[in-house]
């Protein structure tokens, strides 16, 4: 106690170690939750690292922190759409849940949860209830300044253009944001995809195709099971735009291919003998 | 309260407006609201929250910063500069000394407050943003908030001789006693064995500053209810009883303390 006393009292030098010490471990906290919340996000993980392609002031003051803080608030945009609840803190727990927003899961999460007279008065403040947020808008900011932060963040642009050309109906805007990724990340065959699938909805069918066939162009050559998943639903896509123009031969084309990358799409086969019957049809006629 | 205390309390009102400080602090967050309110974002009208976020945040962390500076600087500069011995000499005690200093941190913490919240209510105002009855209640939890980081730093003040060492440790234990609160949970989840022990009872001891913050509540505030008087209630005594503490304790500490 009486060199303790001293430490405190006549070296505040080596208070302000003992201060430097806990910071350095408090960022090594916040560092081992980025990572763990990166590794989450594992779906995205083939964008490459964070780090900024801008040549801004910003950049060149803070580097690939700049491309971090992007990251972080494609997360923030996340706990905004949930309100800011704390139900997030159970998805970064329970992170197998997160895709389907498992309410089955989130049940158990207040009879598993801390159960301490504190931290229930916490809650009163901190509702940890699963919610949406009323109005889609408000998580656009987070977005925008995550794109402009770090400009390969793919989910960023895929959500942002998901939030303004689907829910809001700015068609226009959620190509710009698409246009933006392509410009920054040419190599990336998602926001080809994405692009696409944008199109096709505006049904565009025929830029559509060029987008997938842009996709097409930069898919991995070596393909994981998950690539071949991926492809697949790609093809379908094709599959689909050739369709709707009315050009069955090559619609049967891409969903042979659907098959043949994804062999167990049953469906698959019974829509190829629908398109060779439409085809038979017309050839008769 | 004893004229000695109210003396006391009044020279650290006039310490905050005659150092500037706040007045810098002020012109920077109304840099930051004007900007970030002037932003437009892929041509979508109506976005408001992401506002509300920054006024609470840049709020919460420069009274934060002002109420730490101000606590941290009282007694190590007192003691350093000698101006400690003429004013107890006179009809002061040392209880009265630091009552005086630690509700005239309030009063100007209270201050710094009321101009932060006016520059942000300014900013709603022009946006159309309508802040609803939550606001009352963050501001009141804001300054309890700020009562129990006063005494705090009082406290630190008192074993630590150099005010840089108060704000640095001081400002430290804020952000990580906040964040340990907030995220308990996962602390929990992720501890095992003797942490798993340790984790809840540290949770018990340290002061949450967390339950000062109504940010969530403020910024969605549509979405969810206002606190309960009740609630609210336990907040405020809350504070009050971990401030009492602190007080207690450096008092200890302070009326033994060779000067």
């Amino acid at each position: 106690v009486k060199t303790m006393k001293n430490i405190f009292y006549n070296h505040t030098r080596a208070a302000c170690i003992v201060g430097l010490a806990l910071m350095l471990f408090s960022c090594g906290l916040i560092s081992t939750e980025i990572i763990y919340r990166q590794n989450r996000d594992a779906d995205f993980s083939s964008a490459p690292p964070a780090a900024s392609a801008k040549n801004s002031i910003l950049s060149t003051v803070v580097g690939e922190l700049e491309g971090l803080i992007g990251d972080i608030l494609v997360l923030k945009a996340d706990v905004y759409f949930h309100g800011m609840s704390s139900y997030t803190q159970y998805l970064n727990r329970h992170s197998d849940c997160h895709l389907d927003h498992d309410h089955e899961h989130h049940q158990h999460e207040h009879e598993d949860g801390f159960n301490h007279f504190l931290y229930n008065k916490y809650r009163k403040i901190c509702p940890t209830e699963h919610v949406h947020l009323d109005d889609d808008k408000e998580i656009l900011p987070w977005l925008a300044a995550s794109m402009r932060l770090n400009p390969h963040n793919i989910r960023a642009y895929i959500i942002s253009s998901y939030w303004v050309g689907q829910r809001l109906k700015k068609w226009d805007q959620a190509e710009k944001i698409f246009h933006e990724g392509i410009r920054y990340n040419p190599k990336t065959w998602q926001l080809y995809y994405e692009l696409g699938k944008l199109y096709a909805i505006k049904e565009e069918y025929q830029s559509a195709l060029v987008q997938y066939n842009n996709a097409l162009k930069v898919f991995p050559e070596k393909m994981s099971e998950e690539d071949a998943f991926d492809c697949a639903n790609l093809w379908r896509s094709v599959g689909g735009s050739h369709e709707k123009l009315g050009d069955y031969i090559n619609a049967v084309a891409a969903y042979q291919k659907v098959v043949k990358l994804n062999p167990c799409e049953k469906s698959l086969e019974k829509l190829q003998k629908l398109v060779h019957k439409k085809e038979t049809t017309i050839n008769n006629q | 309260m004893s004229a000695a205390i109210v003396a006391i309390g009044n020279t650290l009102i006039k310490e905050l407006l005659r150092r500037k400080e706040v007045f810098l602090m002020l012109f920077l967050a109304l840099a930051i609201l004007i900007g970030a309110a002037s932003l437009s974002f892929f041509n979508v009208d109506g976005i408001e929250k992401y506002l509300r976020e920054i006024s609470m945040n840049i709020t919460m962390l420069f009274t934060v910063l002002i109420t730490i500076g101000l606590t941290a600087r009282q007694i190590p500069l007192e003691i350093e500069r000698k101006t400690l011995y003429p004013i107890l000499t006179k009809p002061c005690s040392r209880w009265q000394f630091l009552l005086g200093k630690y509700f005239g941190v309030i009063a100007a913490a209270i201050i710094s407050l009321i101009f932060f919240h006016a520059s942000c209510l300014l900013v709603f105002f022009f946006k159309g943003i309508k802040p609803g009855f939550v606001y009352v209640e963050a501001v009141i939890l804001q300054i309890c908030g700020l009562g129990l980081l006063a005494a705090m730093a009082l406290f630190l003040s008192t074993i630590l001789s150099s005010p840089a060492a108060v704000v640095g440790i001081g400002l430290l234990a804020y952000f990580f006693f906040k964040w340990f609160g907030a995220n308990i949970e996962l602390l929990i989840d992720r501890s095992s064995g003797a942490l798993g022990t340790i984790v809840p009872l540290i949770y018990t001891i340290i002061p949450h500053f967390e339950f000062f913050d109504l940010s969530q509540k403020v910024i969605f505030s549509s979405m969810y209810a206002p606190v309960g008087i009740l609630d609210m209630l336990f907040f405020v005594g809350y504070a009050m009883v971990y401030s009492t503490f602190f007080l207690s304790v450096s008092w200890l500490i302070f009326r033994k303390k060779q000067l």
